[in-house]
Formats: structure tokens, C-alpha cells, sequence
């Protein structure tokens, strides 16, 4: 029987299935021991497993960073959670410095086995601070792993397979992504979802749309109205992990469509867009029938106010309007 | 060292040029600041002003010869001066054109295959297919952004068994056939302008037209008091500019145009009137800028100078762009009523038909004599319903009935 849960409860029983699992496994932020956590992820996880693995910390990103990193060279596996992905600011030493780089500079001797776990994105009124993508700026530190679910089934199966990753995997997670309920399997049927492999989210032959996260649902929207008003067939690519990629589905579905638009919340500029479409223009160019064209958040600070903030990162009629001016249609 | 005189660009949208007249000969000897040749463009003739000094050693246009922009005209350098007689790449290496724009601000003609410099647009993707499928594809027309060639038309031409489509097939019943006797003319560059402009937006634009019926007894007896001892006299059509501008002030919702995208709509914040002037061999519709801002006289001169620099062929194609409503007037021919078409990417268009006699009752029911003048108002109806531009029909005739509000 299948049933509906939403995203945050997707991610929770993923990392409660990995700390049954693995006594190694330990969490590790702000507020998510007593209180369970800003999206009620950790609830009840104090009781289950006790202080030693599920540490309250005070408000000091870069220490807890740090003890983290840590821990997992001493061979314990830390899911360190991040109230908002724009903290990384104070924190970033620990994971951009020692995490990403231990294994590389001690020729294999050290693992960090560790996860990053933060939310990202705009649409709640969070204002400059609190509502920023900042996938660009982890893709572009070497030795880190990125993943960004859309969706309650992915979040569980990437959530899992981060865990058991022997390297540092960020795992931004939208926040209204949380409360969305998804069709899931059920609880007891186990499965986990490999990094560097993209989905399909919807099959189409004139444009593939690449993105992730909270975009792809805003791409499926988009594509429905382009089918049913312009007889526009979309092909929606949720990448799902942006380190590693997985080139070989891209590949594939731009030699189908030979039109490709990217599509992010973060803003454009030296966003992860810019660089699919470096990618794509080097490896590709005699398979586009258009150029590239990348949809993205405006280059500026995320605004407080509604209207101003809906306005700068793309809604579904953007992508519309997009894939029309491409296709010329 | 020889150096080549270029055919400029004279404005964004101008692809190509002739010599119309050649104001030197080979051997002449000019100077920079010299006019040396007359060229034509789409819609106007400029001179051609030497950037240059020297001996002209080669004129290489001839009259009348179609130069793209950046092309060669002619060559000059030092008497008797070796000059490459190899043929003249022509516009090798031009420098980049700004593309034809989408953008509804500008009037750019229909984008054309062959850039500036004889530089095919087309995508790798539909290069790779029509190569690997031996097809020429520089005759086809593109259909993408910009008129790029895409896979579709490269699919399409093979399809119809590799012969380069014609965008825009004339069925075969349509076409004209000439019979002994008949004269067969090749069209003017500014009667193919008016024929695509008229083409497209025919084509395009799901137009209606709606007639009003305006009593301009007082405007006509306003006009001769005004022009009573003038020596430049103000016309109908100068008070209908005015009040055109006037009604569009109150109704700025036909003062719009669509996008590119087809999703938007540009609202306007300029006045800017176009106004058709019939000239040898075709029209053209001069922009009367800010036309509300302007007083009845100003509007007039204007109207006047434009209207005669048209027939000379002495625009700048800066005056020939950006209307936002036109006007078109048949009324001196005797015209009672017509369905103009509008001006890309204009909104709308407003017919003026002629003042005639009409016999009316008044009040007592005594029989008396008015001037009854017809507007006919065509608009995209993709952009205006009937009723919004009725309400501006009836300003309008609000505005021309009390003539004195024209002026105010």
C-alpha cells in the first residue's frame, strides 16, 4: 500500500533508519535535541538515542563545524544540521578547509564520513539572510558531494545514501519543500538512491529542462502548461546531486531534445547554470539547436517584502515565457 | 595604401544599400567631408560622406548594385597606386550588426536570414543535419529567434525534397501570371517593405475596425478663423493629431504594444503619433513625438515638415521609429469610410475620412446643414476590446465636436 508523507517526514525516517542502523551515526546542530529540530526532523530522537548522539549545541556554527569534522576522522558519522544554508558563512573553514581537503592531503588515510544537512531557499518572507541557494558556492569547493531532493521519496533515499558516503555530502534541503506530501512506498520497504544519478521527472522531446530541488516542481508545472497551450513537449531533468553529476542522463537527454534550459532559484550570476551551460556548450555545441538559456534568481539580495521577493527567483510562467523565446513559439 | 569606402548603416535595422548616384568618377581626387555618392536605403536616400582622403582609383558598386552593409563602394588611395584587383570580399569580417530587434519599440523589418557580412545564422545542430544531408542551407529561411535556422526548417526542406522552402508559400492560385502585353515590374525596396509590413500585420493581428461619426461644423468654422491671414495654415488633420493625442492622454490603453514574448503588454508612456504620408511608389509614416506636450501650431509645422522631408527622401531613419498610435488620412480624396492597417507595433490606427454635407433637423425640426466627418478606428483586438476603444472613439469625438477643447 502506498501512503503520503511529506518531505521533512521523508528526511526524518531516513536518518532514523541510519542511526538504527549504524550506532555511528550521530546528529549534531541547534535546537534539534530538546526541541526536535526548526522542521520537527529530529523529534524524539533525544529520547530514542540519548545526549551522546543527538547533541544540542549553542549558537556557534564554526564550532560545531569543526567538532564535527572531528568526529568523523575519529570515525564516527555526523549529520550536522544548519538552521539556514546561509550560515555556512561563519562555519565554512571547518568543511571548505579541513572536510573537503583531509582525504586528498593525507593520501586516503583520513575519511570524513560526515553530512551537512541545511535548508535553503526564498518564498518565506526570510529576507537576504535566510533565503538564499548556495548551491554554486559548494559545487565549487573540490572534495564536497552536493545533493538537492524534490521530492519526499528522493530525500529519504539521498538522505541515506549520504550517510554511508565515506566523504563530506552537503544536502541542501528547500524549505518549502518540507511540508509537501509525496506518494512514498512503505515504511518497512528499504531502499536507498545512489548519488550522481539524476530522474526523469517528466519524459519530453522538444527541450529538457535541467534542475532540482524546489524548481522541479515549479519546471512540471511550467511543462504542463506548455504541453496543453503550445504543444511544447518538455523533458523535466531533476539532477538531484550537482556533485557528482550525472553527464551521462544530461548527455542523453540534450541529444533527444537538442534544446536545454537550466533552471534555479540561486541568482544567475556564476550560478550552477552558467557552468551546466559551459559544460554543455564545450562537450555539445553541434547537438543545440539554440543556445543554452539558463532561468535563475535576479542578482540581488533576496527582498523582506512579498511581491518584490516573488519576483526575483522564477515562478512557472517565467519558465513558460523562457521556453517560448527559445523555441521561438 | 589603398583603403575601401564601406556601405554604412544607416540606422539598427538596415541590411543593405545601393549607390544611387555617383557624385565622383574615377581618378577624382576627394577629401574627407566630401559627399561622393547618393545612396538608397529601404525607405530613404543619404549621402555618402568620405571618411577619406585621396584619388578615387575604383569605383566598385556600380548604380542601382544591392551592397550589404560593410560592403565595398569604391577604393582609394594614391594616384596610380596598385590596387588589388582580386574581387572584393564583400563585408568580409564586418563587424558585429546589432540583431534586428524583437522588441516591438523598434520597427525592425522581418529578420533575415543572411546577416550583415553573408553570415548564414544557423544552429550547429541544424548545420550538422543538413550537412550530413548534402543540403544547401543558405536559401532557407529560419524560423527560430532572430530567423535562425533550426532543425524544423532543415527537417522541412528535406522533407520537401531538399529545395529551400519559401517561408511564406504563395499558393499557386494566388499568384499573378503575366500574358502578352502585360508589363512586369520588379518591386521598389520600399514597395517589398510595404508589402511584408502589410503582410505581417494583416497576418498577425486579429484587427477590427469601428467607424464614428463626428459633427466638425464648429471645427470648421474654428479652422477658418484660425487661419484667417495666416500664412501657414493649420489643417483637419492637424486638429485631429492634437485631438488624437488628447484622447490618448485619457485612454492609455491604446497606447500599448505587444512584446516579444506575445505573454506582455508594453504600456506606453509617450505619445508618439505616426502619421502616413502617401509618397511616389509607396508610404511612410513619420513619428510625431510626444504629440500630447506639443501645441496645435507646433504640431502643424511638425506635421508639415515631415510630411515634405517624406517626399524628399530626406528622413532620418530615426524619425521613420517608435510611434505608438498612427493616423492615416483619405480624406481629401473624398474616402467615406475605411479599414486601414496597422502600423506594427502599434495598437491601433485611426482612418480620417472626409468632411461631407449632411441635411439635419434641429430642434424646432427645421432643416439645417452640418459637416459630418467619419473616423474609422482599427485595433488589434489582442490588445483592446471593442468597448475600451469606443470610450476613445467618443472622447475623440467629444474632443473634435467642441473644438475649442482641441486647442485648450
Amino acid at each position: 500500500m502506498s501512503r503520503r508523507i511529506s518531505f521533512s517526514a521523508a528526511t526524518r525516517e531516513g536518518v532514523l533508519e541510519e542511526m538504527r542502523r549504524d550506532s555511528n551515526v550521530m546528529v549534531i546542530g541547534e535546537d534539534i535535541a530538546v526541541m526536535g529540530g526548526t522542521f520537527a526532523l529530529t523529534r524524539g530522537f533525544l529520547e530514542e538515542f540519548g545526549p551522546m548522539r543527538v547533541r544540542d549545541t549553542p549558537i556557534s556554527e564554526s564550532g560545531f563545524m569543526g567538532m564535527a569534522v572531528g568526529m568523523a576522522m575519529r570515525g564516527m558519522r555526523p549529520i550536522v544540521e544548519l538552521m539556514y544554508n546561509d550560515f555556512i558563512a561563519v562555519s565554512l573553514d571547518p568543511l571548505m578547509n579541513q572536510a573537503a581537503k583531509l582525504r586528498y592531503m593525507t593520501g586516503g588515510q583520513i575519511t570524513i564520513p560526515m553530512v551537512l544537512r541545511a535548508p535553503m531557499g526564498a518564498g518565506r518572507r526570510n529576507a537576504g539572510q535566510h533565503s538564499q541557494c548556495l548551491e554554486a558556492l559548494f559545487m565549487h569547493i573540490p572534495g564536497l558531494k552536493l545533493v538537492c531532493p524534490s521530492t519526499a521519496y528522493d530525500a529519504k533515499g539521498l538522505i541515506k545514501t549520504a550517510i554511508r558516503d565515506n566523504d563530506p555530502v552537503v544536502v541542501l534541503e528547500h524549505k518549502l519543500l518540507y511540508a509537501k506530501k509525496f506518494e512514498m512506498p512503505p515504511e518497512d520497504e528499504e531502499y536507498t538512491i545512489p548519488l550522481g544519478k539524476a530522474d526523469i521527472k517528466r519524459e519530453g522531446k522538444d527541450i529538457t529542462i535541467l534542475t532540482w530541488s524546489r524548481q522541479v516542481l515549479f519546471a512540471l508545472e511550467a511543462a504542463e502548461t506548455l504541453q496543453n497551450d503550445f504543444g511544447i513537449s518538455c523533458e523535466v531533468v531533476d539532477l538531484r546531486s550537482l556533485v557528482p553529476l550525472d553527464w551521462e542522463t544530461v548527455n542523453a537527454s540534450i541529444k533527444k531534445t537538442h534544446n536545454v534550459l537550466t533552471l534555479e532559484e540561486g541568482v544567475m550570476r556564476a550560478g550552477v547554470g552558467a557552468d551546466l551551460s559551459a559544460q554543455i556548450t564545450e562537450t555539445l555545441f553541434d547537438e543545440l539547436d539554440s543556445p543554452v538559456n539558463r532561468v535563475a534568481g535576479a542578482n540581488v539580495v533576496s527582498p523582506f517584502s512579498p511581491p518584490l521577493e516573488d519576483a526575483v527567483f522564477p515562478q512557472p510562467q517565467d519558465v513558460v515565457a523562457a521556453v517560448r523565446r527559445q523555441l521561438n513559439v | 595604401m589603398s583603403k575601401q569606402i564601406l556601405m554604412p548603416q544607416y540606422g539598427l535595422t538596415m541590411e543593405e544599400g545601393a549607390v544611387e548616384k555617383w557624385l565622383v568618377k574615377e581618378g577624382d581626387v576627394i577629401k574627407e567631408g566630401d559627399v561622393i555618392a547618393e545612396i538608397v536605403t529601404d525607405k530613404l536616400t543619404n549621402d555618402l560622406v568620405s571618411e577619406v582622403s585621396g584619388t578615387v582609383l575604383k569605383l566598385v558598386a556600380a548604380e542601382g548594385e544591392d551592397i550589404l552593409v560593410k560592403g565595398v563602394l569604391a577604393i582609394v588611395g594614391e594616384p596610380g597606386e596598385a590596387i588589388d584587383d582580386a574581387p572584393v570580399p564583400q563585408a568580409e569580417a564586418a563587424p558585429a550588426v546589432p540583431a534586428p530587434a524583437a522588441a516591438p519599440v523598434s520597427q525592425a523589418a522581418p529578420a533575415p536570414v543572411m546577416a550583415p557580412g553573408g553570415r548564414v545564422k544557423i544552429s550547429p545542430f541544424a548545420r550538422k543535419v543538413a550537412e550530413k544531408n548534402n543540403l544547401d542551407y543558405s536559401a532557407l529561411t529560419g524560423t527560430g529567434p532572430s530567423g535562425r535556422i533550426v532543425v524544423k526548417d532543415v527537417e522541412q526542406a528535406l522533407a520537401s525534397g531538399g529545395v529551400a522552402a519559401a517561408p511564406v508559400a504563395i499558393p499557386a492560385g494566388a499568384a499573378g501570371v503575366a500574358v502578352a502585353g502585360d508589363e512586369v515590374v520588379k518591386m521598389s525596396k520600399m514597395r517589398k517593405i510595404v508589402a511584408e509590413r502589410m503582410s505581417a500585420s494583416a497576418r498577425e493581428i486579429p484587427a477590427v475596425t469601428q467607424d464614428i461619426k463626428v459633427d466638425v461644423t464648429k471645427l470648421m468654422t474654428l479652422r477658418a478663423q484660425i487661419n484667417e491671414g495666416r500664412e501657414v495654415r493649420i489643417s483637419v488633420n492637424d486638429f485631429v493629431l492634437k485631438a488624437v493625442a488628447k484622447a490618448i492622454r485619457q485612454h492609455m490603453d491604446v497606447n500599448v504594444s505587444m512584446d516579444a514574448s506575445g505573454a506582455s503588454i508594453i504600456r506606453h508612456q509617450h505619445i508618439n503619433i505616426g502619421m502616413a504620408v502617401s509618397v511616389p511608389g509607396g508610404l511612410m509614416v513619420p513619428v510625431i513625438r510626444d504629440a500630447d506636450k506639443k501645441s496645435l501650431e507646433t504640431l502643424a509645422h511638425e506635421a508639415k515638415d515631415l510630411a515634405v522631408r517624406a517626399r524628399d527622401s530626406k528622413l532620418d531613419p530615426a524619425e521613420l521609429q517608435g510611434s505608438t498610435f498612427s493616423v492615416s488620412n483619405l480624406g481629401m480624396y473624398g474616402i467615406t469610410s475605411f479599414t486601414p492597417i496597422i502600423n506594427q507595433p502599434n495598437a491601433a490606427i485611426l482612418g480620417v475620412c472626409t468632411a461631407e454635407d449632411v441635411v439635419a433637423l434641429d430642434k424646432e425640426g427645421k432643416l439645417y446643414n452640418k459637416k459630418v466627418m467619419t473616423l474609422s478606428l482599427t485595433f488589434d483586438h489582442r490588445l483592446l476590446d471593442g468597448a475600451e476603444a469606443a470610450d476613445f472613439e467618443k472622447t475623440l469625438k467629444t474632443l473634435l465636436e467642441e473644438p475649442l477643447q482641441v486647442i485648450l
